[in-house]
């Protein structure tokens, strides 16, 4: 690679992180799920091993979840303070996509420009832009996607020892790998159909990969397998919330989310190598665009996480494109205008990227600094083993900030009519019936209500509907509200 | 790296293909009798499964339409009580010391017997179905003892394989197409010249095939738990029995290999298999089998060919027994839940002991057995019932209000309700029928630990 180019795309990737890095210190606090990762985060490091048996989330239960990223972190966190690992790690991660890119568009594209740009695009995208996530997906692109050029790549002796490791790690750390696995499947019927012969150890990586990984993924998720079967790859998610999970979204929602530059270009890349320069490459990046759009059609991964990596799919694409358009412009009359094509796209990338990229960032769902202080007065202020009711995504909030059982949290796997329980929650914000309340309370053994300034905002409420004085006492008033209970129903 | 895996010239491999037959004893003998050791230190009841109870009962009542049972008969004469556990086991041993024979007499190669007796002992299937007083596993040792007599030197055995053949065409009709099918098989490829004693013995079974028409035998026995295709399929999704998903995976690598080497008649045999299947899960056990056969073809040619990266064979090789091993050690981890339980025998001896012996007992299809065994008791809901009567369990097992339930019971002389610790995770406690036992009408008549027996008064009383 030239010097100008290295120096370029480390101007990139700085550029990327230090931006991330600006917002995730700007904001002031973690996204909602962010919580439960930092949480076992800070178990390893204390106990040296994730908290599978968790004595607060639903009243205690098992977990069942890939600890790899935890690891990773509280390795870091042995060092330094979780919270600074917790913002600064995963923009570390998001903004290393920006030279994965690069390496693998420069592989396809034989162009370092157009790589550069590519680059550039991955950096900010907006859908990966939350900089206040914690969770496994900030490891889980850059990694795929470290395997995907050392697949790409496997006729060089090292690249096969890189993706051996990189596809083991993957294996521990998200079962969104099944995303690669598909891939590959999709690789093969391509190429089976468009008669390219696919070399023979692309074939043995496949098929070692698919006993790794399903053999991976039976070791740790053995119990919700023989209890849920097939159905647990929908996690026991409620139904009433499942379309948050799993959204159907239209073409311009997914156009403003992966953004229009890299969509067009990708839908122009994806025609003309299917149909036309057919290159096993681009068959294979492709497969992984067909893999993602199915499993995500079939609800199979959550579409924030198949359009991340759709997104930087097409980024990959948009190189190929970059390049196609200045080889046409250099054949046609306009040849002279080639050299406006940079600044062209230089210009479209800000006006399309940057700023919803910023937007994104800033439009993350993080509690407040006072619903914070909410949660922190319960640890100090109340006795251990008193339940705690708030919003479903502030469960995790009452474990790690108040260190109490929580109703509910955003970990489904395994909960024995988590339908019935989504239902009592809700209906505790809304009813106006004390009695109803109190028994949904008294089933789950619940002393403390949180009416946080999220919860007012999404229920239109400042207070419950079915206070009295003689069963609720309010016991913290700063914004966020906390109620004690002092009624109990008695059952004959 | 040598990439000596599947070859003579990897020691290991030599070394199993020459004690071939004592590992695969020893490992079956491991794997059958495991569970049964586990039951036995844990004090819980030795014979398991529904199927177990049902050929229980029906050696007691042999008729011309299940003489398969006669073998389960003679050794529960032997074998009393909770003895019996072991008859499976017996089976399985003489099955396999009959396939060793066959492997003789036929010169299958060694390293493909090898690898698809070991895929079939290792599966749920064969151990569910050799864990448990099963039909399929007498008739196993029935068709393998037929194969036996039939390829005996002797003119004077070979006309006593006729008897267990026709036992086994008793069963199911699936069954007697199967030995129908592989006596003309073997008689068209081995024999291949005109024998009055195979004729025979094709004709004789091929009345038996009409027989069982005629007679309505069924297509497939059972069924003897809540089917479900996919979960009693690949034993690794909770099923009650099924086979490795690796071995799903290998097998459908070696449907792709048959095909190239153009072996079409297997895929006949399998689309067959694969429709009754569907039919009713219960022949899982042929399905393993089909898929065995399937995973040695994928397996042999995966393996003994030179791959282009070593390293990544070996792994590929080693991660694949780890996942066998894997599935089939979560198995046996479960297998002791199939039931029943040591409450439920208790409870349920309560039954046969404490209450009048015309009682109608309700539970739920899957204890219709325990019912009519262990209690001696009627069942009122079994897997076996018409239509109507199934219904009419649906509707008491769904009911919310005392005003749907009592009539349902009422109405068919139901006297007792068992519920047992596997009904009370399934029903909800605090509304649906089990809530409905707190109403006055009914009176828990004994319980022990979590399996309980309810009395229903017909009448109201004040």
């Amino acid at each position: 690679m030239e010097t100008k180019y290295r120096y370029i795309l480390v101007a990139i990737f700085c550029l990327t992180l230090i931006t991330r890095l600006i917002l995730a210190f700007t904001i002031p606090n973690f996204t909602y799920e962010s919580y439960f990762h930092i949480e076992q985060a800070e178990h390893i490091t204390q106990d040296g091993f994730p908290q599978y048996n968790d004595p607060l989330s639903y009243g205690g239960r098992q977990l069942f979840f890939l600890p790899l990223f935890h690891y990773i972190a509280a390795f870091f966190g042995m060092v330094l303070p979780i919270e600074l690992v917790a913002k600064v790690l995963p923009s570390i991660f998001l903004a290393s996509l920006t030279v994965l890119v690069y390496v693998i568009s420069r592989k396809i594209s034989m162009n370092e420009t157009a790589s550069l740009f590519a680059a550039t695009i991955a950096g900010f995208l907006p859908i990966i832009f939350t900089t206040n996530a914690f969770t496994p997906e900030t490891l889980f692109l850059p990694l795929i996607f470290v395997a995907i050029y050392s697949f790409l790549n496997i006729d060089k002796k090292n690249s096969l020892y890189i993706y051996m490791i990189s596809f083991l790690l993957l294996s521990i750390l998200h079962p969104a790998t099944f995303l690669l696995i598909m891939g590959f499947g999709i690789y093969t019927l391509l190429s089976f159909v468009e008669g390219k012969e696919i070399h023979r150890a692309e074939i043995e990586l496949i098929l070692s990969s698919i006993f790794f990984y399903i053999w991976v993924q039976f070791l740790f998720f053995k119990n919700i397998l023989l209890k849920e079967g097939i159905s647990f790859v929908w996690q026991n998610v409620p139904p009433q919330i499942i379309q948050e999970y799993f959204p159907l979204l239209s073409i311009p929602e997914v156009v403003i989310l992966v953004s229009a530059i890299p969509f067009l270009a990708g839908i122009f890349v994806v025609y003309t190598s299917l149909f036309k320069t057919k290159d096993k490459k681009t068959f294979f990046l492709i497969s992984l665009v067909i893999s993602t759009t199915l499993l995500s059609w079939l609800r199979l991964i959550e579409s924030h996480l198949s359009l991340s990596f759709l997104g930087i799919i097409l980024a990959i694409l948009f190189a190929l494109f970059y390049k196609d358009v200045t080889e046409y412009f250099t054949k046609t009359k306009w040849s002279h205008l080639k050299k406006l094509i940079p600044i062209t796209v230089v210009i479209l990338i800000c006006l399309t990227m940057i700023f919803p990229a910023i937007t994104t960032a800033l439009d993350q769902e993080t509690p407040t600094s006072n619903d914070i202080d909410a949660f922190i007065w319960i640890q100090e202020n109340t006795n251990e083993g008193v339940g705690v009711l708030a919003l479903i995504e502030e469960g995790h909030l009452v474990s790690y900030y108040s260190k109490r059982r929580n109703m509910m949290d955003t970990n489904f796997a395994l909960v024995q009519d988590v339908e019935q329980k989504f239902k009592d929650l809700g209906s505790v914000f809304t009813s106006s019936l004390e009695t109803y309340v109190l028994s949904i309370l008294d089933e789950e053994n619940i002393q403390y209500l949180i009416l946080t300034s999220r919860a007012q905002q999404k229920y239109g409420i400042n207070e419950f509907k079915f206070l009295s004085d003689e069963c609720f006492e309010l016991v913290y008033n700063k914004n966020a509200k906390i109620y004690k209970k002092h009624c109990t129903l008695t059952r004959e | 790296m040598k990439q000596e895996i599947f070859t003579e010239k990897n020691l290991y491999f030599t070394f199993c293909l020459h004690h071939s037959k004592k590992i695969l004893f020893v490992l079956m003998i491991l794997l059958l009798g495991i569970p049964l050791l586990v039951n036995v230190l844990q004090g819980n009841v030795l014979i398991t499964g529904t199927e177990s109870y049902y050929h229980l009962y029906e050696s007691n009542n042999v008729t011309i339409h299940n003489l398969y049972v006669i073998p389960i008969s003679i050794l529960t004469m032997v074998l009393p009580g909770q003895w019996a556990s072991i008859i499976p086991l017996i089976f399985a041993i003489c099955s396999l010391l009959f396939v060793f024979s066959i492997q003789n007499k036929l010169k299958i190669q060694q390293k493909y017997f090898f690898l698809f007796v070991i895929f079939f002992v290792i599966s749920p299937a064969f151990i569910y179905t050799f864990s448990t007083i099963s039909a399929y596993a007498v008739y196993t040792f029935l068709v393998l003892s037929g194969f036996v007599l039939l390829t005996h030197n002797s003119s004077y055995i070979k006309p006593i394989a006729f008897f267990p053949f026709i036992l086994a065409t008793t069963i199911d009709i699936l069954s007697t197409s199967i030995v129908l099918c592989s006596v003309f098989v073997y008689y068209i490829t081995k024999i291949n010249k005109r024998n009055a004693l195979y004729t025979t013995l094709f004709i004789i079974l091929g009345i038996m095939f009409i027989v069982n028409l005629f007679f309505h035998q069924p297509f497939i026995i059972g069924p003897f738990h809540v089917e479900q295709i996919v979960p009693d399929l690949i034993s690794d999704l909770g099923g009650i029995s099924g086979v490795s998903f690796f071995l799903v995976l290998l097998s459908m690598m070696g449907i792709t290999f048959l095909w190239k080497m153009k072996q079409y008649s297997i895929y006949i045999i399998t689309l067959f298999i694969g429709i009754s299947y569907c039919i009713h899960t219960q022949s899982i056990f042929y399905v393993s089998i089909i898929v065995g056969l399937f995973a040695t073809v994928a397996f042999t040619r995966t393996f003994e060919r030179k791959w282009e990266l070593q390293d990544v064979k070996k792994i590929a090789f080693f991660v694949f027994f780890l996942g066998l091993a894997f599935s089939t050690l979560t198995y046996i981890d479960r297998i002791d839940q199939i039931g029943p339980l040591t409450a439920d025998n208790e409870v349920l001896t309560w039954i046969k002991v404490n209450t009048p012996q015309n009682s109608i007992v309700f539970s739920t299809a899957e204890n219709s057995e325990y019912i009519r065994y262990i209690a001696e008791r009627t069942p009122f809901n079994s897997f076996s019932q018409d239509a109507t009567t199934q219904d009419v369990s649906a509707s008491i097992l769904n009911s919310t209000y005392i005003h749907e339930l009592f009539p349902l019971l009422e109405n068919n002389n139901i006297t007792l309700i068992y519920i047992n610790k596997k009904m009370k995770e399934e029903f909800d406690q605090e509304q649906g029928f089990t809530f409905l036992l707190k109403n006055e009408r009914f009176k828990l008549a004994h319980s022990h630990e979590e399996s309980e027996v309810w009395a229903f008064t017909k009448e109201y009383i004040e």
